[in-house]
């Protein structure tokens, strides 16, 4: 979905080039949060020197993501580096278009000139302008850095709680694990929660980032594995996942509650008699079905055999902020002690005191228990003082 | 002349695959229809398939035989570790 995004965003800047015809804008000056249209449609506007604008449409969940005061800026950090190098490519194709034009004239105007030292003429101005376009392209590159985010899954890999969050099964993540000498960055900073530290210290949970866990399925299917799902659930069940996408089921033979979140994997807690997780089960049909299905299939499977469902599935512990929807649609839990919540600061300037998670608790003693990718994203240990 | 919607006349296998799902209507007055339903109810748990049915707004309940009766009977890929 990013690299959808991502891809939306160069063919917009590639049509605004285009658009503007012989004289395009030196220099895509900022790109503007994210707004509504008067018919609701997120959209992003795009600021060139010369006081050109365009606006790109965008769809709810980039919208979404976008919300993401880090995603926004790598997104403009991207697009601006993006465009530099597309004006560069744009500069080059035209200065190359120009000495070619001017060789042809030359052997068509002076057909007494040796073609041999118009060509050589041709072919130091071709490597001149080869050359200057690389070096001013490498330059842009070192002055902002791409920053887009990789599939998260592949740098949350580096430490087994954290994996919680991610939209993988837990067999996935055992193999991630083995490869987890990848860094983390802060891309993986929106699937569970997100602290940033910035003096007062401010926090933002990000429970609905992912659409869903490990989506597959074409749109249409998707959309009939959810209508399916629908029809099957009970009116009580129906209307809990339509507020809260989660729903309750009642084992059939321990007469456990057990959350079934939106999703296809690592969706489902086990709950205590408070209504906090006790654990999560993570079990699935086979197949690649869409997560109307899986959650369908999970249901079924704990209301009618409830024992052979958890035979075949892993457990896996309880993590704040594990479950997509958990955490935006206010079903998570308290934070406790000993909770490990996943964190990215802005800068490398020591360890934090203090740190707010959602709007008005303040957790102190926090102090960062693993993993540190230079000073910018880790895993913190909640200790309530 | 007033329409008269029939409710529950006719059997609906539901079979969930990559799609989102398959649907199979069948008459249970019908015997070929309904041979056919059977043969595919055999064929879909044969392959480890969980058959469920549900009538009205009834809970689901596990079943290994077919019954023509049912209204809806949904059939669940087997059921592996995350």
């Amino acid at each position: 979905m990013l690299e959808r995004l991502l891809h939306e965003i160069e063919a917009h800047l590639v049509g605004d080039l285009r658009r503007a015809g012989r004289r395009p804008p030196q220099a895509l000056l900022r790109v503007l949060p994210i707004s509504q249209d008067w018919r609701r449609r997120w959209f992003l506007q795009f600021d060139y020197s010369g006081t050109v604008h365009s606006r790109l449409v965008i769809d709810s969940w980039a919208a979404r993501h976008l919300h993401c005061p880090q995603n926004l800026a790598s997104l403009q950090s991207h697009a601006q580096t993006l465009y530099s190098r597309l004006y560069e490519d744009e500069l080059q194709r035209r200065a190359l278009d120009a000495v070619t034009l001017n060789f042809r004239w030359s052997i068509q105007d002076n057909p007494d000139l040796l073609t041999r030292e118009a060509y050589e003429r041709f072919c130091a101005q071709r490597d001149h302008i080869r050359r200057n376009h690389s070096r001013r392209r490498a330059a842009e590159l070192h002055e902002a850095e791409l920053r887009v985010c990789p599939p998260v899954a592949i740098d949350a890999a580096f430490q087994q709680l954290v994996v919680q969050g991610v939209n993988m099964t837990a067999t996935e993540a055992a193999e991630r694990q083995a490869m987890s000498a990848e860094d983390i960055r802060f891309g993986l900073a929106g699937f569970g929660a997100m602290v940033e530290q910035d003096g007062l210290s401010r926090a933002w949970l990000y429970g609905d980032w992912n659409p869903g866990s490990g989506d597959v399925g074409s749109e249409e299917a998707r959309a009939r594995g959810l209508r399916l799902l629908e029809e099957w659930l009970s009116a009580a069940q129906r209307e809990q996942y339509r507020t809260h996408r989660y729903f309750d089921v009642v084992g059939s033979k321990s007469g456990k509650r057990y959350r079934i979140h939106h999703g296809r994997q690592q969706n489902i807690y086990e709950l205590d008699g408070k209504g906090e997780q006790v654990c999560g089960w993570c079990f699935l049909p086979s197949g690649g079905l869409v997560e109307g299905d899986c959650m369908l299939a999970q249901k079924i499977a704990l209301e009618t055999d409830e024992e052979a469902a958890l035979r075949v599935a892993n457990k896996f512990p309880a993590f704040v902020g594990a479950s997509p929807g958990q955490v935006a649609l206010g079903g998570m839990r308290t934070l406790r002690d000993g909770d490990l919540v996943l964190v990215s600061f802005d800068d490398a300037i020591g360890e934090p005191s203090e740190i707010s998670i959602g709007r008005c608790t303040i957790y102190q003693g926090i102090r960062v228990a693993a993993d540190r990718d230079e000073g910018t994203t880790g895993v913190v240990r909640i200790t309530v003082a | 002349m007033a329409t008269q919607v029939i409710r529950g006349t006719h059997g609906r296998q539901i079979v969930m695959d990559h799609t989102g799902d398959t649907r199979h209507q069948f008459n249970p007055a019908d015997a070929a229809q309904v041979k056919a339903a059977e043969e595919r109810f055999r064929e879909l748990t044969g392959l480890g398939f969980t058959a469920a049915t549900r009538s009205g707004d009834r809970e689901p309940v596990v079943t290994r035989t077919f019954d023509p009766t049912a209204e809806e009977t949904i059939f669940i890929p087997r059921l592996q570790g995350g």
